[in-house]
């Protein structure tokens, strides 16, 4: 992180260079344009090119100015998200990121990229898996939690984690370190999000339609559009994929 | 005045005075109320002579003069007797025949009340009515990009946190360790400052307590009442409905002897307790509950004899430096409720509140900081020290916030902004602009009695007796006489309405910005002001 992070300030000083990532086997383009013309520009279409995990999101640029660093996915060791949406609550949770004294908590060049690195505060900081990712960003209410098993802790961490809560529509797709992928909804459910697949290969979405064309040979009563307290998520060996409600007991933590 | 009269310097006309009475003989039906219910005794039975021409038909009488007498209202033009413009008269006259106007240029009273050698004292609040609250707008509209919520429809979360919260790290580390942890209240943003009892009369503190109390009990809504520097009565300290209250220890400490001896027999934990070093209507001066008020009631809770004037130190005593003036006392007082209750200081606005925050920041047990600005109201002070003192509010909180920012420690511990919020009437949009501005929460006084109790003050000087216990509405009176004109019921109502309509009004501010989960603290993207410096200064969004 530390080499990107150099690389990126040379870049920034001659506005020549612009670094998303320096991950082992890590690819990520960003290129602005109608994303057909680019896609068929730089052939992604080519056999020779496969992946674990593609991510690709391609968006209009709606609050802040056209950037290239603006662009999703965001990429921290080895924890990347994208987002279909926007984060109203941005500006605070920036000024708490930025003042947590971590080299890697800084851009936000867009509002989603504190989607990210909420994620990897938590992940690695706090010691906490995706499973309390939404707790962090939409607690349960206290009414909520004082049914919920684990509502003692849970209260402790939304009190003191009251700053990463997030406000807004948004639908954030994402990716772990050990290549879990996953999805989660904002409190309110206002952007559109659904998960299908078969074992081996299972598709993240904003829409149905792109699932539909991508994997059309799915099972798709098993199609699952996650709502505002659930986490869907798929481990690495992308048998099955699970969903965690916020109401339900958690793993313990520590 | 006689013709032959001697003019002193403080003979004053009534076009000297700030407010003249305009009174219409046509309608007065003579019946006396308005002299009887004025408070200051500012209008009296006025014996007048008029002359008639009497004019008979024919030509042998020639037209004569004829003298009468006749009976009205007039108004003494001593200072001490000056009207102060509250209307009572106008509330109690049948006839609606009387009312008191305001001068039309700068009175020549405020020459004269300083008469005794004592500088004029009053109640009330900084005579300037502008401010820059009002002026700040919300601007970021979610428009398309994201759509705007609901604000009758949705679920909102605005509750706000009071109390130290930890960074994210310490905390689950003592979760798991099984330590001890700052104690943390989950409760309403908007907190009904500190008015004592004593200040207010028995049946404004009831009413105000009884509203609180139906919030929290019967609407779920955690509203918060602090209690002053005057005691608690008992049968409250020693109640469950103590923990909807947060108890002030200032530097009299008056009431503080029977709120310790309650302790033992508490049957729950006071919401906080807080430490007032200053007040934004008076900073630097201590309280004052002048003799006027303290009748036998107030002086039990206090623990002081009744008749004399109270004025607490403008300093703690023994505390000789910041460091032991917030380390002890918080410390102290917190251990009295076993480090169960947040105890966190309340200054003035004032220029060094960064310094006050910064030591704060290194005091694990300061819960908050609450800030008062210069547009705070008091039941007395001197006029010079409202008129003049203090500091605003909003670059204060600002300031503060934003040096929280930077220490990475932003609402670790939470800033409540005091002072003029809503005193032109917009309470949610004040409000709202200063916890964008980055406050966690707001305390009014003022506000809540003038819209829960009709108290007539405002900043063109009107009324403003608070302090010789004369409120026309009974809400700072210590006499039965006046304080039964308020009945403690309607106050509970009308606490009860203006939370409820507040809390609607702060969801028309956030729901259109896109925000309901959570209280937008620090949200400063969202406001912007039409004046370029205020806006580099705030660090907000310029707008014209």
């Amino acid at each position: 992180m530390t080499i990107r992070l150099t690389l990126r300030q040379m870049g920034e000083e001659s506005g020549d260079m612009v670094v998303f990532s320096f991950w082992p086997d890590v690819i990520i383009i960003k290129e602005i344009g109608d994303p057909v013309d680019v896609a068929e520009y730089l052939h992604l279409d080519r056999k020779e090119l496969s992946a674990r995990i593609i991510m690709a999101q391609g968006r209009q640029n709606t609050n802040y100015a056209i950037n290239l660093y603006a662009c999703h996915p965001f990429f921290i060791q080895g924890i990347a998200t994208m987002t279909n949406g926007e984060n109203t609550a941005f500006v605070p949770i920036r000024e708490f990121l930025m003042s947590r004294g971590f080299p890697g908590y800084i851009g936000y060049q867009s509002d989603s990229e504190v989607f990210t690195h909420i994620l990897h505060y938590i992940n690695k900081k706090l010691g906490l898996g995706i499973e309390y990712y939404k707790h962090v960003i939409t607690p349960l209410q206290d009414e909520d939690l004082a049914h919920h098993p684990q509502g003692k802790f849970l209260k402790i961490l939304k009190e003191t984690c009251r700053r990463l809560i997030i406000d807004g529509p948004n639908c954030v797709i994402g990716v772990l370190p050990d290549k879990t992928m996953f999805m989660v909804q904002d409190r309110k459910k206002l952007r559109p999000g659904i998960v299908g697949g078969k074992e081996g290969v299972f598709v993240f979405s904003s829409e149905a339609c792109a699932l539909e064309a991508t994997l059309p040979d799915r099972d798709r009563t098993k199609d699952f559009q996650p709502m505002y307290l659930d986490t869907v998520v798929v481990p690495p060996d992308r048998k099955e994929m699970k969903i965690w409600r916020q109401s339900e007991p958690l793993p313990l933590p520590l | 005045m006689a013709t032959v009269g001697t003019i002193t310097p403080s003979t004053l006309s009534r076009k000297d005075l700030l407010w003249q009475i305009v009174w219409d003989k046509d309608r007065c039906a003579l019946c006396g109320r308005c002299t009887a219910a004025c408070p200051v005794h500012a209008i009296e039975l006025g014996v007048f002579r008029k002359r008639l021409v009497q004019v008979t038909p024919g030509v042998e009488t020639q037209p004569s003069n004829v003298y009468q007498v006749f009976y009205g209202i007039r108004q003494k033009t001593d200072p001490a007797y000056a009207c102060i413009g509250c209307g009572t008269c106008t509330l109690v006259c049948p006839n609606d025949c009387i009312m008191p106007v305001k001068n039309d240029e700068i009175d020549k009273l405020r020459f004269h009340i300083n008469r005794g050698e004592q500088p004029r004292r009053r109640g009330g609040r900084r005579n300037i009515p502008e401010g820059i609250l009002d002026r700040i707008k919300f601007v970021r509209i979610s428009m398309l990009t994201d759509p705007a919520l609901d604000a009758g429809r949705h679920e909102f979360e605005l509750r706000t946190l009071l109390g130290r919260v930890l960074p994210p790290e310490e905390a689950l580390r003592l979760y798991k360790e099984e330590e001890w942890t700052p104690p943390v209240r989950e409760i309403y943003p908007l907190i009904i400052g500190s008015m004592s009892f004593g200040a207010l009369s028995p049946n404004m503190w009831e009413g105000l307590i009884m509203g609180v109390t139906y919030l929290n009990e019967e609407l779920g809504m955690p509203v918060r009442m602090c209690t002053g520097e005057g005691g608690c009565p008992p049968r409250l300290l020693k109640s469950r409905f103590i923990k909807y209250v947060i108890l002030q220890i200032a530097s009299g400490y008056f009431g503080w002897d029977e709120i310790i001896r309650a302790i033992p027999e508490m049957k729950e934990d006071p919401c906080a307790v807080e430490i007032k070093y200053g007040q934004g209507a008076k900073p630097g001066d201590g309280g004052l509950l002048m003799w006027y008020k303290v009748n036998k009631l107030i002086a039990a809770i206090r623990g002081v004899p009744p008749g004399v004037s109270l004025p607490s130190p403008p300093t703690h005593q023994t505390l000789y430096s910041i460091e032991e003036a917030v380390a002890k006392m918080i410390q102290s007082v917190s251990m009295a409720w076993g480090f169960r209750v947040p105890v966190y200081p309340k200054i003035s606005g004032t220029s060094t509140a960064l310094a006050v925050l910064n030591n704060l920041t290194r005091n694990p047990y300061a819960a908050a900081l609450a800030i008062d600005g210069e547009d705070g109201g008091t039941g007395a002070a001197y006029n010079v020290s409202m008129d003049h003192m203090g500091h605003p509010i909003a670059s204060n909180i600002r300031d503060c916030y934003l040096n929280l920012v930077k220490v990475g420690k932003q609402n670790e511990i939470p800033l409540f902004a005091a002072g003029g919020i809503g005193k032109r009437g917009n309470l949610a949009a004040n409000a709202a602009a200063l916890i964008m501005l980055g406050a966690s929460g707001v305390q009014i006084g003022k506000y809540i009695m003038q819209a829960a109790a009709g108290c007539v003050g405002s900043e063109s000087d009107r009324c403003n007796i608070c302090n010789i216990g004369l409120c026309p509405k009974g809400i700072t009176s210590q006499d039965p006489r006046l304080y039964r004109r308020l009945d403690p019921e309607k106050v509970a109502e009308r606490v009860v309405d203006v939370f409820l309509s507040f809390d609607t009004e702060l969801k028309k501010i956030v729901a259109p910005l896109g925000r309901s989960t959570s209280l937008p603290i620090g949200m400063s993207d969202a406001i912007g002001i039409d004046d370029y410096h205020v806006a580099e200064r705030l660090q907000i969004k310029y707008v014209v």
